[in-house]
């Protein structure tokens, strides 16, 4: 059995993190699209990690959860992790770009995928840019942008509304980012 | 309310992100925007009121430094608020909701809960939400002592207890004078008593500065305790919080008695700590195991020779410790505007500083204090309820 190696980029030179450097795998997206990737930059995703350690990944391995467009920048984030001598720094201002662009919807596809694949750092950098991005954001439209409906009578949004007055000021017009 | 638990209600076929994904952006919203969006659904506010959610968001919570002292503009307390950055200068922003009364006292916030005066009153406060509660009270014969009160939590109970030593007038027939003489404590439990309780324990706590106290998992601690049916020199007050037993903790010997009214109580390493700032060395004394049994165990700590220009000894030093085990440290200059924050990990020995810019409007006096502060998401009416 392999031994389970969190962080495949270490810096000592062993064998088997300069053969995962060199191997590639394939992964497949939902819509048919391939991409290559080393197994380096693939396995800081525990769910491929997993597969690969299982031998389940013989030859290409599908995403089904996980569209064309949203693979690539997920490829993207993970390529630029296991680069080598990136330093944190360097990684840290890499995050901060690569969501910053983003929309809503992309960061909800993006967030989603990070869950489905378990990346935990590129999860914890969109979960909290959303946060970031719905501070100032109106009830109604968290409703509208995370599809959620309510089920709260008339009479008791005016009630909460009036009790927690101080939540509400400050709040942005409903318009989209 | 309702009988049945709220379910996640979708308007549209496909779910958007499931339960664990708004858990998770949910508890890394801030408090004003946490407590809006839970008027998003049922689900939203049955998801965010549970013990779990706060832990995850307490945990998650940004932490701020909240800088406190005496502006030379009105004589009353000024409290700014700090985010920490990577690096660089600083601009603290000024806390809006302290800034329009004389709040002439307050303690070191608790769990993001503050107690302070105003006037005649003890006002608990939650600084997220704004929202304040405000306790009874006390007798007229009290009014000398509306400075001196100590704010303390018991882990167990998850309750509040506001501490306040009370003078009494005693006419002295000898010279026909009256005098005011502390001779028992007035306690108050947030969200259970309706007035003050007395107690009769000769009163022995004075309270001077901010980091003169400290409440340490159940049980305050404070110097300034004077015993006065003792002959034995200052002792440290350790009162629990639980059951309002007082007992007494003796100085480390290395400490000469001359600085016991000098030194400041932190907590460090989950217990209680004696910070010494003599020139450049700093002493801290932790409590091993058990509070009032266990020996103390001193730590050196040298301060970084290329910032000792921040701490020069006519500088005013407040002493706080955060939950990442670090000491925090805030230096001010007294009469000309300049301020520093320091953090020390006691793990690793490794020294940090931000720069405190932006001050120069409020020159800083009298009771400085920087303490990191963590939001509490917890309503004013879910403390009195625990």
């Amino acid at each position: 059995m392999a031994r389970k190696n969190r962080n495949p980029v270490g810096k000592n030179v062993d064998p088997e993190a300069q053969k995962k450097k060199t191997r590639t795998l394939t992964l497949k997206s939902s819509d048919g699209q391939e991409f290559s990737i080393s197994e380096s930059a693939a396995v800081l995703s525990i769910a491929i990690e997993n597969m690969v350690e299982d031998d389940c990944a013989g030859g290409v391995i599908p995403l089904p959860l996980v569209d064309g467009g949203t693979l690539a920048r997920v490829i993207t984030y993970l390529n630029k992790h296991a680069e080598d001598g990136a330093s944190d720094e360097e990684k840290r201002k890499f995050d901060e770009e690569f969501v910053s662009g983003m929309e809503m919807g992309v960061l909800f596809d993006v967030v989603l995928a990070a869950n489905y694949l378990d990346i935990r750092g590129l999860l914890r950098e969109v979960r909290r840019r959303i946060a970031d991005r719905m501070k100032n954001k109106s009830v109604e439209w968290v409703r509208k942008t995370f599809h959620i409906e309510s089920d709260f009578t008339p009479e008791e949004e005016e009630q909460m509304k009036k009790e927690f007055a101080w939540a509400w000021e400050g709040v942005d017009s409903d318009v989209d980012d | 309310m309702e009988k049945e638990e709220p379910r996640l209600i979708l308007n549209r076929s496909a779910p958007l992100l499931e339960e664990i994904l708004i858990f998770e952006i949910f508890s890394r919203l801030n408090v004003k925007t946490l407590h809006r969006f839970r008027q998003v659904s049922k689900f939203c506010h049955s998801l965010t009121s549970n013990p779990e959610f706060f832990t995850a968001f307490r945990r998650r919570s940004r932490r701020r430094f909240l800088l406190s002292f005496s502006s030379s503009l009105n004589w009353r307390c000024v409290f700014h608020s700090l985010t920490p950055g990577v690096r660089g200068l600083h601009v603290p922003e000024i806390v809006d909701c302290f800034t329009n009364a004389a709040y002439c006292n307050y303690t070191r916030c608790i769990n993001g809960v503050r107690c302070f005066v105003r006037g005649d009153s003890v006002v608990v406060c939650n600084l997220a939400t704004d929202e304040e509660l405000i306790l009874p009270p006390l007798g007229r014969d009290s009014e000398r002592d509306r400075h001196c009160f100590f704010f303390c939590y018991d882990p167990e109970t998850h309750k509040y207890k506001v501490l306040r030593p009370v003078s009494t007038r005693i006419h002295n027939p000898m010279n026909g004078r009256v005098h005011l003489l502390a001779t028992h404590y007035s306690i108050f439990t947030v969200g259970v008593d309706i007035s003050w309780r007395g107690f009769h324990r000769p009163a022995g706590l004075y309270q001077l500065g901010k980091s003169k106290s400290v409440c340490v998992n159940g049980v305050l601690f404070c110097t300034n305790f004077s015993v006065t049916d003792s002959v034995k020199d200052g002792v440290i007050a350790a009162f629990d919080v639980g059951s309002e037993n007082f007992d007494t903790v003796a100085y480390p010997d290395g400490l000469s008695s001359s600085r016991h009214s000098s030194c400041h109580l932190i907590e460090a390493k989950g217990s209680v700590g004696i910070v010494e700032l003599e020139s450049c060395v700093i002493r801290l004394w932790i409590k091993e195991k058990g509070f009032v049994s266990g020996s103390w165990s001193e730590h050196r700590i040298e301060f970084p020779s290329q910032w000792r220009s921040d701490i020069s000894l006519s500088y005013n030093f407040s002493f706080s410790s955060n939950g990442d085990g670090e000491m925090i440290m805030g230096s001010s200059r007294m009469s000309t505007p300049g301020c520093w924050i320091f953090r020390y990990d006691i793990e690793t020995g490794k020294w940090r500083r931000i720069e405190v810019v932006g001050l120069e409007k409020h020159i800083v006096f009298g009771d400085f204090h920087v303490e990191e502060y963590v939001e509490t998401p917890l309503l004013i009416r879910d403390i009195l309820r625990a």
